[in-house]
């Protein structure tokens, strides 16, 4: 541990094609993994329980040797860093504060083992406990707090000592959803403040996709995507992306590829029905004959009368209809299966309508391996 | 409310454990009211449930004289050897702790192997006595420890070194090596880490080891009576002693049983209340 890191380097976090497996532990917990955070880049890492974002994490903290690959911190391989020296700062999922200590003391013991005036110190703990909103609970033994309340505590104790690395473990996971919002700007405001990396991990897709910069998803511990928000979003490379992003307003249709045509046209059997769709976007050169399209309840169009004969429209029969705030989610049967479609207005169960399909073409996987395969226009129904 | 069948249960449970109870006071009972009889109400048969008490025993087991020319010619020698059974307890506690709670606390940190480590451990627990004397005996001839406070010290503290190890290896430690990591990552020192969170959080299981190796060492009788000699003869040693060629004084065993049961039920009873386990647990933190 002959390195150290100081204020004037420029933080950076780097992961070199890393794989780490728990002692005893038959599979990777991750595997892969490579990209690059600068300063000032906060991250948000989404994937289902057991997808390693945690051990993503523990190996940025440096809290575990890669097997293969390295991790490195502006430059320095991270376990040539003493603990102290690594400029981070950790919230953890579980117990994340310091039993037996009050809240002030758990704020003051990171600043307090650097050294810091006690004067400074205070008004540290003072300016920390304010921002997250738990100046009452001061005097309080942390411990003996709701689970909420210890997070916003764990919270508070990083923006105390303003690491230069913020990794946080499912900070909001346990806090209210009143408080949420604030909590999710008052990250987002840290991380701009300090000019820090940030890894912040969630299953929330909403709270990744508003406050990062990057988004990372994770399966099985092997990133599947890395990209801005809106990339993931809007072209995600894989199922389970679409699974974890999209939600309750995905649609998933299962599809045969009956055949393509020198021109780029694929005919597809999706039920009982044969549709002629066009190739927006290809992703390699042959198609697998199962595939699934995806695509989002907003993307489909809701109404009686058509916008353009060229594309698909279908009929179909409300089964329900879903409040959603500022509109409904209607859950139609169709003649390709149940649809979800984005209304504004509320439809009764039962009443008619008609869906059509998006001009700009819907995402295809591949059904076996879950993998894009580039995106169809979906056209007329074939006779 | 409660059925019948649920309150017929309740009370059938009830029974088997004031009988499991009984079972296991019982024997304590009668010897502790048997050192209040004198010996003709002691050896009587059948036995005397209501008999004059006195306190005869204790007297002649704390060195005093009592007129009855039968036991008076036993040299007890009980108060100094209960003395130092306490001392060799406690000497013996004390480095069963110092070694086997750091180790404890190193084996619970282990990944891998942890459990086999700790069978082999408390297997040599499990060895015949008399398997280990010889050479513990042969040692502690040629390091000139026999007959000595710290030769029976010694080999009492490697007695209750297991068991201090297992109460501390046990315990669940995830979270306290949770935020042990994330104390050194606040740049939290090594030993603040240890003052703040091992410390507090370990001190029950410790403590816990800690009256183990003592009531080990406080009960144990061969290794006492082997590496002992004419200066160390501690409590179950000369306990023994009581059992001469004109009978067993049971009137003295029983006092000296009684006597020697009573530091332990108060230190049980002592270590056991909530409020001693708070104030004692509670964390130390340097300001």
């Amino acid at each position: 541990m002959g390195a150290s890191l100081t204020n004037q380097d420029a933080v950076s976090l780097e992961f070199q094609d890393v794989s780490f497996r728990y002692p005893g532990a038959e599979h990777t917990a991750v595997a892969g993994l490579d990209f690059r955070l600068d300063r000032g880049e906060l991250l948000a890492c989404i994937g289902p329980s057991g997808s390693g974002k945690t051990t993503l994490l523990r190996l940025a903290a440096g809290l575990e040797v890669p097997h293969r690959g390295r991790v490195t911190v502006a430059g320095h391989s991270v376990h040539e860093l003493a603990p102290a020296e690594r400029q981070v700062g950790l919230v953890a999922q579980e117990s994340p504060v310091y039993p037996g200590l009050s809240v002030a003391d758990n704020i003051a013991l990171p600043l307090r083992s650097r050294g810091i005036a006690a004067s400074q110190v205070r008004e540290r703990v003072r300016q920390a406990l304010e921002s997250v909103g738990i100046e009452h609970l001061s005097e309080k033994r942390a411990d003996r707090l709701s689970g909420g309340e210890r997070q916003r505590v764990a919270l508070a104790r990083v923006l105390g000592w303003s690491p230069q690395i913020l990794c946080l473990d499912e900070p909001l996971s346990s806090v209210d959803a009143a408080i949420r919002p604030g909590l999710l700007r008052l990250i987002r405001d840290t991380h701009d403040r300090l000019s820090s990396v940030t890894l912040f991990i969630t299953h929330v897709a909403a709270d990744a996709l508003a406050i990062a910069d990057r988004v990372l998803v994770m399966r099985d511990g092997r990133q599947l995507q890395i990209g801005s928000p809106q990339e993931v979003y809007r072209a995600p490379v894989h199922l389970d992306v679409v699974r974890l992003l999209w939600g309750g307003s995905a649609n998933r249709l299962q599809a045969r590829v009956l055949g393509v045509t020198p021109s780029g046209e694929v005919e597809l059997l999706m039920r009982e029905l044969r549709v002629q769709a066009a190739a927006v976007e290809r992703i390699g050169h042959a198609l697998p004959e199962q595939i699934e399209l995806a695509l989002r309840a907003e993307e489909l169009v809701l109404g009686p009368g058509s916008i353009d004969e060229r594309l698909l429209r279908l009929p179909a029969r409300v089964l329900r209809a879903l409040y959603h705030g500022e509109g409904y989610i209607l859950e139609c049967d169709s003649a390709v299966g149940i649809l979800a479609v984005w209304s504004i207005s509320k439809c009764t169960p039962g009443e008619c309508v008609q869906i059509q399909f998006p001009p700009g073409g819907i995402r295809m996987f591949d059904a076996a391996s879950g993998a894009s395969c580039g995106k169809l226009r979906l056209g007329a129904q074939v006779a | 409310m409660f059925s019948i069948r649920e309150r017929v249960s309740s009370a059938a449970g009830r029974m088997l454990l004031c009988a499991a109870v009984f079972w296991s006071v019982a024997p304590l009972g009668w010897f502790v009211i048997q050192s209040f009889k004198s010996r003709a109400d002691a050896l009587a048969v059948p036995p005397r449930v209501l008999f004059q008490p006195t306190l005869r025993n204790y007297i002649q087991l704390f060195g005093g004289t009592v007129p009855d020319d039968y036991t008076s010619s036993v040299t007890v020698g009980f108060p100094q050897a209960l003395g130092l059974s306490f001392l060799i307890a406690l000497l013996a506690a004390t480095l069963a702790v110092v070694v086997g709670s750091p180790a404890g606390y190193l084996i619970a940190r282990m990944r891998r192997r942890r459990w086999d480590l700790l069978g082999l451990i408390l297997g040599t627990r499990m060895l015949p006595v008399v398997v280990v004397v010889m050479p513990i005996l042969a040692m502690a001839i040629a390091a000139s420890l026999t007959d000595s406070v710290l030769g029976l010290a010694l080999v009492h503290g490697a007695l209750g070194l297991p068991l201090v190890i297992v109460v501390v290896a046990v315990q669940p430690i995830s979270v306290l090596e949770r935020l042990r990591e994330q104390a050194s990552l606040d740049g939290v020192s090594v030993a603040r880490q240890f003052a703040v969170l091992v410390v507090p959080a370990l001190f029950p299981a410790v403590l816990a080891g800690a009256m183990l190796a003592f009531l080990s060492s406080w009960n144990e009788f061969f290794f006492a009576l082997v590496l002992g000699g004419e200066q160390i003869r501690t409590a179950p040693v000369v306990l023994a002693g009581f059992q001469t060629l004109r009978g067993v004084q049971w009137g003295l065993v029983a006092a000296a049983s009684t006597a020697m049961i009573v530091p332990v039920v108060l230190v049980v009873f002592l270590l056991t209340r909530p409020m001693v386990w708070r104030s004692m647990t509670r964390t130390w933190v340097p300001r």
